[in-house]
């Protein structure tokens, strides 16, 4: 899990251009939208996006995104429940 | 300041080639939305807006021989402009120094997606003919030289406001006493690339569009062209050409919220109606009918009735969107809703909303049956991409 | 009604984004086109929206903001943006996408950003600007028609109107180009360039005297044009004391039919800056106003030197493969 996290943390600085942000100023539990990293609804498609490519996860509609997108943590919990 | 008349106008849309084919659907409930058969998607399980005529039977009905490298969007563009200019009577001696303002959000795309492979490939000769006619100016030439028009060419492409905003061009330049006659509109056809595009933002509807219906799931892309002869006074009456309505008001303005998505609350399509009004010297209360953006997208569907609750207030004129007949043509979208504005007040209908079950909660209820109705302003909106928002007001002749 | 130009800003080829270094340490080229030299952009866009900007993105905002910067001007009365090819960039990105995939799972950013108004949203977008927002995308006339909407603006009353030309080379169109062999172009470039266009003037204003565009002339038309163009402004020959041209190859014929009918000024190429590209003859306005102010033409740029040593009025003559053909006059 841990090391899904890490993973997660660089892919997601890739595929956002996020060239400014190191994956250690990505905290697992840190909101990723608005306050937090600032993302926004673009990126949210973007995610699922990822999810889809890397990871073989499908988020059926993006209104989920929501609450999947919420931190690393979410994300990771929704990928490990998720993956076959 | 010169009024700025209308006297001619031209369609094509998945609904058919001509207005007498468009307007018959529209008062029969004819739907133009079916799975696509032409354009060469692979997704031909997403219903589109498609005219059912292959790109030669568009060449030969424009009697033009060699149609294999020219771009649809132009075929289609060059439709609604012969009919248009045939409307208005317009000859050749006449369109010297006419003016051409087209529209179109992705130009030659269908020529270039399809020869792309050829550029990975690295055989970049065989990409020279794409490459020549893919952009949005190559189609205005193509079109320009096709029907002969010598005078000013301009090109717009600010995504599904385009040709709302050559029809605001038109009407700027006959009020500043700079062009007498302009033929204005815009053009799209259906592209892989735009069909992609969409679908990768996640919003479009797998089954047939629904605008205004709170169980909306997107939009359907759709595909055509629409042209209005805009003539000042002054060549009215040196031509004694008779007067179909008139361009009385029109705004754009820039949203400034997002990238693709509007503001919650509307303010682009709150302040570009307010303007077109103010152009008119209208009251919001003159308006007799509404043809919305309303493409069936969650997100437009909610700001757009946002904003003409806030403007319109209580007295909310009777509206609907005319998306679910032709899908979403993107750059064409608005040229053909000016139309459907025109064709309004002509017949003094109405056209429905089709596909609405459950109503949304903002406004009253959307028409959903061919509705006689004293019409004489129309108010047709386009908003689109990168916040541009646009609103054409026309009435009927004075 | 007078058109002031309150300032302009640049991207190109040379250096010509700060001003303090404009046009020095002239820099030759290698490869198949011009590239432009691009400022530090994290200082002048805000970096949440940079990071998914493509170069013409970048280049039309950042010359955008900084014209408005130097004018004075937080929100514009409209922003008008031409260009000739749009979002090339990420057209390719997504195009290339939907062939490898298959239609398969594609990632939106890249046809976002590929939409034409992108330029002119983005500036929106970064200043808050809800009013007018154009893009002009016209071939060899996709400036000309922002230019020209700017000046019609402030004479339907509005001010402050920003009017931008942008258009980016990628590594792609330029081997398709050079793939294409045309012979009517000795380089190909890029570049940006902004000006804010205002009912008033001062000290550092230019006036945009007026702009014609026509399409289709032939070599004897063009000389005809330019004389039509200065009697329309009640000017003959002998008022111009720079023409500023825009020369595709160094023997251009237009450029002859402008010769004969201008014949003792200074000439000046611009294209020796910019190279080719739809929207170049920005950067030709743009030198016109700087040649105003400063009084001074860089010599690399120079064909013909005339006599005169003070500049006031320079005609800015361009044309795209003999089609698109465009006059401009500057007065200071």
């Amino acid at each position: 899990m841990e090391q899904l996290k890490e993973n997660l943390k660089v892919a997601i600085i890739e595929a956002l251009n996020l060239e400014d942000v190191s994956k250690e100023e990505i905290d697992n539990e840190a909101p990723l939208f608005g306050a937090g990293l600032g993302l926004d609804s673009i990126d949210a498609l973007e995610l699922i996006v990822l999810l889809e490519k890397e990871y073989g996860v499908k988020v059926e509609n993006p209104e989920d995104g929501k609450d999947i997108f919420q931190s690393i943590n979410t994300i990771a919990a929704f990928i490990e429940k998720n993956q076959k | 300041m010169s009024k700025v008349y209308i006297t001619g106008f031209g369609i094509v849309s998945s609904l058919g080639v001509g207005v007498e084919l468009n307007l018959a659907s529209l008062k029969g409930f004819k739907s133009g939305i079916s799975m696509p058969s032409f354009l060469q998607t692979s997704h031909k399980e997403l219903p589109v807006g498609e005219l059912k005529f292959s790109n030669e039977e568009l060449g030969e009905k424009l009697r033009i021989k060699k149609c294999q490298s020219v771009s649809r969007t132009a075929l289609l563009g060059l439709l609604a402009a012969e009919e248009a200019l045939e409307m208005a009577s317009l000859q050749e001696s006449d369109l010297k120094r006419a003016a051409l303002i087209n529209g179109t959000s992705v130009g030659g795309m269908d020529v270039s997606e399809l020869a792309y492979p050829s550029v990975l490939n690295n055989s970049l000769k065989e990409y020279r003919n794409a490459f020549e006619n893919h952009d949005c100016g190559a189609i205005s030439q193509y079109m320009a030289r096709h029907l002969k028009i010598h005078g000013h060419i301009e090109t717009i492409s600010t995504a599904c406001s385009s040709s709302a905003n050559s029809i605001m061009n038109a009407g700027r330049l006959i009020r500043a006493g700079m062009a007498d006659k302009v033929l204005a509109g815009g053009t799209d056809a259906l592209s892989i690339f735009t069909l992609n595009g969409f679908g990768a933002l996640k919003i479009l509807d797998p089954q047939h569009c629904k605008p205004f219906d709170a169980t909306r799931k997107g939009l359907n892309l759709g595909e055509g062209a629409a042209f209005l002869v805009l003539e000042s006074e002054r060549s009215v009456e040196e031509r004694g050409a008779p007067v179909l309505g008139e361009l009385v008001g029109y705004g754009n303005c820039n949203d400034a919220y997002h990238q693709t998505a509007s503001s919650p609350d509307g303010l682009g399509a709150y302040l570009a109606m307010g303007k077109a009004l103010k152009i008119a010297n209208l009251l919001p209360q003159e308006v007799d009918y509404i043809n919305a953006h309303g493409t069936g997208t969650q997100n437009n569907d909610m700001s757009e009735s946002k904003a003409i609750k806030k403007l319109f207030s209580d007295d909310i004129p009777v509206y609907s969107s005319t998306k679910a007949y032709t899908g979403h043509a993107l750059g064409a979208a608005g040229a053909i809703e000016a139309v459907y504005s025109l064709l309004s007040i002509r017949e003094q209908v109405v056209f429905p909303n089709l596909n609405v079950e459950a109503p949304m909660d903002i406004l009253p209820d959307p028409i959903t049956k061919v509705q006689p109705a004293k019409i004489q302003k129309v108010l047709s909106n386009s908003l689109g991409f990168g916040g541009n928002s646009t609103s054409l007001i026309f009435s009927s002749a004075s | 009604m007078k058109v002031y130009i309150n300032s302009t800003s640049s991207i190109s080829p040379q250096q010509s984004f700060d001003k303090e270094e404009y046009l020095k340490d002239w820099a030759s080229h290698e490869g198949t086109y011009l590239k432009a030299q691009e400022p530090i952009y994290k200082d002048i866009i805000n970096p949440r929206l940079l990071r998914r900007m493509s170069r013409i993105i970048k280049m039309g905002v950042a010359t955008s903001l900084t014209a408005l910067k130097e004018a004075g001007v937080e929100k514009p009365g409209a922003i008008i943006v031409g260009t000739g090819l749009g979002c090339i960039q990420d057209t390719e990105k997504f195009l290339s996408d939907i062939v490898t995939s298959e239609e398969g799972i594609l990632s939106p950013t890249a046809f976002i950003q590929s939409t034409h108004n992108t330029v002119a949203g983005q500036i929106a977008l970064l200043i808050g600007c809800n009013e007018d927002n154009f893009t002009y995308v016209n071939r060899g006339h996709s400036f000309e028609n922002a230019l020209m909407d700017g000046v019609l603006r402030i004479k339907e009353g509005s001010n402050n109107i920003l009017v931008a030309g942008a258009d980016e080379m990628t590594d792609e169109v330029a081997a398709i180009i050079k793939a294409m062999d045309y012979d009517q172009v000795d380089v190909w470039g890029e570049g940006a360039s902004a000006f804010v266009l205002s009912v008033e003037g001062s000290e550092t204003s230019v006036e945009l005297v007026g702009t014609r565009s026509l399409n289709n002339l032939s070599e004897e038309e063009v000389s005809g044009e330019a004389i039509e163009f200065l009697s329309h402004h009640n000017l003959t020959s002998e008022d111009i004391d720079v023409v500023i041209v825009g020369m595709n190859k160094e023997e251009d014929s237009y450029i002859q039919a402008i010769k004969a009918v201008i014949p003792d000024t200074t000439l000046v190429n611009f294209k020796r800056v910019t190279g080719e590209f739809l929207t170049a003859v920005a950067f030709g306005y743009q030198l016109g106003v700087n040649a105003l102010l400063t009084q001074s033409i860089n010599d690399h740029l120079i064909i013909d030197k005339g006599e005169k040593t003070s500049f006031k009025k320079i005609l800015v003559y361009n044309h795209y493969f003999g089609f698109n053909h465009s006059f401009g006059l500057l007065s200071k």
